[in-house]
C-alpha cells in the first residue's frame, strides 16, 4: 500500500480554528487514502473536522500529515498545500 | 473550561422553531442575550455576522452537530447557548448531513484564547462516544446539563485522581 507523508508547519495566525479544521477534513475526505495528522504522539484522523479541531494546533505548530493508500501522494499534497496557502485567511 | 459553564441551562433552547439557519440562528442569540443579560447586544447584526461566516465556511462539523460562533464588542467574556433541531437543519456541514445540535459562541475580541478553548471544549465533548446521541434524546434541560457535566469530569477528573 503505498504511503506518504511530510513535515507541515500551520502558518495562519489563528491555528487550526473551526473552518481550517473543516477545510482540512474536506480536503482529506476528497482522498481514497487514509490521512492523519502525528503531533505530540497523537494520531488524528485528517478526516474528522472535530478530531483535528481537538488537536489544538496554533500558529507555529510543526506536525507530520501522513497518509497511506493508492492516492497517498495526492494527498499529501492537496492538505501541505491547503495549510501552506494558510487557509486563504491572510495573504 | 468546562462545557457546563459556558453553555448554561438558562441559555438552552431544546425545541428551536426555527426551520431554516439563520432563523435557528436567531432564536440562540436571542436566548444568549436574555440568559446573559447582554441588553445592548445587537441580535440582528450579530446573526447577520454569524451568517457571513457560516457562508465562507460552515461550522456543521459533522456529527450533526454546528459551532456557529462570532466576535461580540457587548460581550465580556466567552459565553454559550445551545440549541437543538428535531428536524434537522441544513448548514451545508462538511459531511453533508442536517444539523441537529447547535453550540452558539459568543466572545469578546480580547478573549481571543478563551475563545478557541471554547471550541475546543465543545469538540471533545461532540467525540465522546454517545454524547450526540444523548444531547439529542435528553427529555429535560436537566439532562442535558448532567450530559454536559459527565463530559466536563471526563475532561478533566477531580483532583483526587490527579497523576
Amino acid at each position: 500500500m503505498p504511503t506518504a507523508e511530510r513535515e507541515v508547519v500551520i502558518r495562519n495566525q489563528l491555528g487550526l480554528h473551526v473552518r481550517p479544521s473543516a477545510q482540512l477534513a474536506s480536503t482529506a475526505m476528497r482522498f481514497q487514502s487514509d490521512v492523519w495528522f502525528l503531533l505530540d504522539g497523537q494520531r488524528v484522523n485528517a478526516k474528522s473536522s472535530l478530531e483535528l479541531l481537538t488537536m489544538a494546533a496554533v500558529c507555529g505548530t510543526v506536525m507530520r500529515v501522513q497518509a497511506q493508500g493508492s492516492d497517498a501522494e495526492a494527498a499529501v499534497a492537496a492538505i501541505a498545500e491547503l495549510i501552506d496557502s494558510k487557509f486563504g485567511e491572510e495573504r | 473550561m468546562r462545557l457546563s459553564d459556558l453553555f448554561g441551562r438558562k441559555a438552552f433552547v431544546l425545541d428551536l422553531e426555527a426551520t431554516d439557519r439563520k432563523g435557528a440562528l436567531r432564536e440562540l442569540v436571542e436566548a444568549a442575550k436574555a440568559a446573559y443579560g447582554l441588553t445592548r447586544l445587537p441580535v440582528a447584526d450579530v446573526v447577520d455576522a454569524i451568517v457571513a461566516r457560516e457562508k465562507i465556511g460552515s461550522t456543521g462539523l459533522g456529527r450533526g452537530v454546528a459551532i456557529p460562533h462570532t466576535k461580540c464588542e457587548t460581550v465580556k467574556s466567552v459565553v454559550g447557548a445551545f440549541g437543538r433541531s428535531a428536524q434537522g437543519l441544513d448548514f451545508n456541514a462538511v459531511d453533508g448531513e442536517p444539523v441537529y445540535l447547535l453550540f452558539l459562541i459568543l466572545a469578546s475580541p480580547a478573549k481571543e484564547e478563551e475563545y478557541m478553548e471554547a471550541r475546543r471544549c465543545v469538540a471533545k465533548a461532540v467525540l465522546r462516544p454517545h454524547f450526540v446521541k444523548f444531547a439529542r434524546s435528553a427529555r429535560t434541560p436537566k439532562e442535558v446539563e448532567e450530559l454536559f457535566m459527565e463530559a466536563d469530569e471526563a475532561a478533566a477528573p477531580p483532583k483526587s485522581a490527579d497523576r
